[in-house]
């Protein structure tokens, strides 16, 4: 009797065990194996076009908003729009922007939410070949400059902000006779040995832009010694330092949080939220205004056949929130980086300290979703074996 | 049928397994594997690199905690004197502290010392912070199996000639053999699968199983070669749980005697407690000051309490302190409860079927040693029906009762393991049932061992971010994720909150568990994984026939009590 029963435990388990591994293994295929075949058609055609705009929204809705740990929206603007609108927003927070993708893209047979907000213009191709979004345009898109737009009028994806991923440096270590580098070519000079550190571009976003960033100054090459390949190995020579993630780098290899390092790869805006943050007049640090990395953030419609129409309205009526100047304006100050709605008024001291890079660097997205695996792991090979 | 209860009893804590672990990593895998995924990952001399580098580094990283642990485990083990309790609680906090946060205040504290950079991209800060978050097993382990042997092997040994170095290694040490086997298949499970300390301190140049899953599955979205990798990483894992049971298992075979820790009077007993504080200052404390430090001057700042009054400040809009202290506190008691209600359960199955034990017992034990990121993305794939819970905020506290199950099941059952069996028979023999034998002799039996459990549970779900960062949840910030967030944007006030925030964790830690031992009664030598006292004041209590007569009175509480219960029985 008791065998018995020890035998029906252990068939149970490994029953569920066998039973869901089955289950899912029939799912494989959209992860992996035919996504391009899939998709190529379906993406190009349904994209173009504009998605209907919402009906008025009758009965209360709630729609789920995804996005990465660090979003923030000033809670009262939130309560706002939610009463005006008859619409609750339920924010559901998925890790960083990585592990938010890899989650919309595993769960996108049954999605997680309704409107998903956080992916890049690194990411963003590679999103709109595996078909996450439905098309949308929001009402006030055109405000938006055609410079961070999708090329090609795709409406599947609509900017919501955009920064800038430049090199910063501690003004105490610099001065007239020392002043800091001027572009990505100084970085190897002699002058600026062991100053710099930035981070992975395997596990963290303003690494990858930087190492994009050198890859548009400098080139693809197959050729090891030439084009990017060829600067990075330099500027190993040079003692560039790297970390994991951002936090690690600025806190605590930069100077201005007690490291040794001079120069950090950080964002443009970064000076601004110590002034905000810290309460100081002018900002400690600096901002290098070559070879900087623009990256677009956007907002998508989760593409999910079983929602209802009103919830897809309500969630239509989400992301033109999001693009509308009330959230806009929060922005500049929140996030420190520039709003995607050109018709927003930017904060003063947001203009007063705030460093507009004119010619950012930037690379079709096509491009990096081609060939961003490659790269990271010649980079990998190259800095840090 | 009243043989059959602890099948019933376990199919529970099973049951949660297999829906909440075994279903969701069965379908992440099962999603991604196919025969030449396999092959290709098999197959790739890279594979067996980054396998063998994950062995070794958790073979050393083993070795060293045992042996800088082992000065502070004979230490807590062998002597009793003041402080002790408090000692042995702040060694707990290094084992629930977000690895960020350490990485930070050690880097911090090598700033100051000037003596950045010798660690830096080294394998040696790996074993370090290894060390650094294990230190607590070793020393609850080994040292309260110590403090509950019975020294009369070793006074023989000392009478018959025997010097103290051989004593120790002859009679001392074998019967440790146990302890010592469990406390370093422990650290080496958790130094096998750690995956913020390899990532940060890592210098991103070394790579192991869990964060190679993390970067093809994360990084690249590339869930075949994951799911490969995940596998290799379950059967692995599967393994050595196994072979953890097993040793676990003969601790319970130790024997039991009166209280025989000694006070600190010898010139010897002072060099070693030097040495123990020395290891432990170095390993443990340093950065641990360091932290408080860094939150009352960030980043060589003048001193002040800005970067607290800045956490009260409403005004900073990201974290709200109140809020995050209550989402944790919720989420440690709900997990707290799951845990201790069905670590406790599946004890009392195992315990009744040890046939069913060789096979079940590791079942609890590999959830802490799979990626959570396979479990994040397989709770995504398999838990949206009949109920949706992929986003729901219970999906948190689901988690940490995975990982703390083990922390409740491990302690109860090496106490029933040593429970003497002729309490059940002399209560069944005079007529009690099996419910009320069940709730009045073997339940006050195991509290101890529950209450430790609970203990380790609460701890492990408020300090836990790096496995529910995986999992897509609800927005409400918990004590780590609003760290997290400070840490990741620039100012000098965001880092200093950020630290202060940390130190509000350990308070918070410390002040509950302190609590939840106060409320147990719980000593250091009862403080483990197997707790084998109550077995001498219980039978003792039977045996005089007399509430309380264990021979030791230091302890009048929980065994006191279970005998004056047998005495109404």
């Amino acid at each position: 009797m008791k065998k018995k029963l020890i035998a029906l435990s252990l068939g149970l388990f490994a029953l569920i065990f066998a039973f869901s591994a089955c289950n899912h293994s029939g799912g494989s295929t959209n992860v992996n194996g035919d996504t391009n075949g899939d998709t190529q058609g379906g993406v190009n055609t349904d994209c173009h076009e504009a998605g209907s705009p919402p009906a008025p929204i009758t009965a209360k809705q709630t729609v789920k908003l995804i996005t990465y740990d660090s979003f923030e929206i000033p809670d009262k603007l939130l309560k706002e729009f939610e009463a005006q609108e008859n619409i609750k927003i339920e924010i559901q927070k998925g890790g960083n922007s990585g592990t938010l993708f890899s989650q919309l893209v595993i769960t996108k047979d049954n999605p997680l939410a309704d409107v998903a907000f956080g992916l890049n213009n690194i990411q963003i191709s590679e999103a709109l070949a595996q078909n996450l979004f439905s098309p949308y345009l929001a009402v006030e898109i055109d405000s938006v400059p055609e410079s961070i737009r999708i090329v090609g009028g795709n409406n599947c994806a609509t900017p919501i902000n955009y920064g800038d991923v430049c090199i910063n440096f501690w003004l105490d270590s610099y001065g007239a006779e020392n002043p800091p580098p001027k572009n990505l070519d100084d970085l190897l000079k002699p002058e600026y040995k062991n100053h710099f550190v930035t981070q992975n571009p395997e596990s963290s976003t303003p690494g990858l832009a930087f190492l994009l960033a050198t890859i548009a100054k400098y080139g693809d090459s197959s050729d090891s010694a030439a084009g990017w390949k060829n600067y990075w190995r330099q500027l190993r020579e040079n003692g560039v330092e790297i970390t994991s993630d951002w936090s690690e780098a600025y806190f605590t290899e930069f100077q201005a949080s007690g490291g040794d390092k001079p120069l950090v790869t950080s964002y443009a805006g970064s000076p601004v939220a110590s002034v905000v943050f810290d309460g100081v007049e002018t900002p400690p640090t600096g901002v290098i205004k070559d070879g900087c990395f623009r990256q677009v953030e956007f907002v998508g419609l989760i593409r999910d056949s079983g929602r209802s129409q009103e919830k897809t309205d309500a969630a239509k009526r989400v992301i033109d929130f999001l693009l509308s100047r009330k959230y806009q304006a929060e922005i500049p100050l929140t996030q420190f980086i520039n709003p995607a709605n050109g018709d927003v008024e930017l904060p003063e001291a947001y203009k007063n300290h705030a460093v507009e890079i004119e010619n950012p660097l930037s690379l079709a997205p096509d491009l990096i979703a081609e060939k961003v695996d490659q790269w990271t792991d010649e980079w990998t090979d190259i800095v840090l074996r | 049928m009243k043989k059959l209860t602890p099948i019933y009893v376990g199919l529970l804590p099973l049951a949660f397994l297999a829906l909440f672990f075994g279903y969701p990593i069965a379908a992440i895998i099962g999603r991604g594997v196919s025969a030449s995924g396999l092959a290709d990952v098999w197959g790739d001399t890279g594979t067996w690199k980054i396998v063998w580098f994950t062995v070794w580094q958790a073979a050393l990283s083993t070795g060293l905690t045992l042996a800088l642990a082992f000065p502070m485990a004979v230490l807590l083990g062998r002597f009793k004197f003041r402080g002790q309790a408090i000692l042995s609680a702040l060694l707990i906090i290094p084992f629930v502290l977000p690895t960020l946060v350490v990485a930070s205040a050690v880097l911090a504290a090598q700033n100051w010392l000037g003596i950045r950079g010798w660690l830096d991209n080294s394998v040696w800060a790996i074993l370090l912070a290894h060390t650094f978050f294990n230190f607590a097993l070793v020393v609850r382990i080994v040292g309260g199996h110590w403090a509950s042997l019975d020294n009369r092997a070793e006074l023989a040994a000392r009478v018959l000639g025997a010097s103290p170095l051989r004593t120790f290694f002859q009679i001392t040490l074998p019967r440790l053999k146990a302890s010592v086997i469990t406390a370093a298949s422990l650290t080496f499970f958790f130094s096998f699968t750690s995956f913020g300390v390899i990532l940060i301190l890592g210098g991103s140049r070394r790579a192991t199983l869990d964060t190679e899953i993390w970067r093809y599955a994360i990084s690249r979205r590339d869930f075949e070669t994951a799911a490969v990798l995940a596998l290799l990483q379950l059967l692995t894992v599967a393994l050595m749980a196994f072979f953890n049971s097993r040793a676990a298992k003969s601790i319970s075979g130790a024997s039991a005697g009166a209280d025989s820790r000694l006070r600190l009077t010898h010139k010897r007993h002072f060099g070693l407690a030097g040495l123990a504080f020395l290891i432990a200052s170095v390993v443990l404390f340093i950065p641990l000051i360091s932290l408080v430090l860094e939150s009352f001057a960030p980043q060589s700042s003048g001193f002040g309490l800005g970067s607290y009054t800045a956490l009260f400040d409403a005004g900073a809009n990201v974290v709200n302190l109140k809020e995050a202290i209550l989402n944790s506190l919720t989420y440690a008691v709900v997990a707290t409860a799951m845990a201790t209600l069905l670590g406790g359960l599946a004890a009392f199955a195992i315990f009744s079927l040890p046939r069913l034990a060789f096979f079940v017992e590791p079942l609890f034990l590999i959830p802490l040693g799979v990626s959570s990121v396979a479990l994040g993305l397989g709770y995504l794939i398999s838990l949206d029906s009949p109920i949706d819970l992929r986003s729901s905020w219970v999906i948190v506290p689901l988690a940490h009762c995975l990982i703390a199950m083990p922390f409740v099941l491990r302690p109860v059952l090496s106490q029933l393991r040593a429970m003497d069996k002729r309490l059940r028979w002399s209560a069944q023999i005079l007529g009690a049932n099996s419910l009320s034998t069940f709730l009045r002799i073997e339940l006050p039996i195991v509290s101890r061992g529950l209450v430790v459990g609970a203990g380790f549970a609460f701890a492990i779900s408020m300090g836990e971010f790096g496995a529910s960062s995986f999992l897509a949840r609800s927005d409400r910030p918990t004590i780590p994720t609003a760290i997290f967030r400070l840490l990741g944007r620039p100012g000098v006030l965001s880092y200093g909150q950020a630290m202060a925030l940390s130190v509000v964790l350990i308070l918070v830690l410390g002040v509950v568990i302190f609590l939840i031992d106060r409320v147990g009664g719980v000593r250091f030598s009862q403080m483990r994984f197997g707790n084998i006292k109550s077995k001498r004041n219980i039978s003792g209590g039977l045996r005089s026939g007399s509430g309380g007569a264990g021979g030791d009175g230091s302890r009048s509480g929980g065994a006191g009590q279970t005998s004056g219960q047998l005495q109404i029985l």
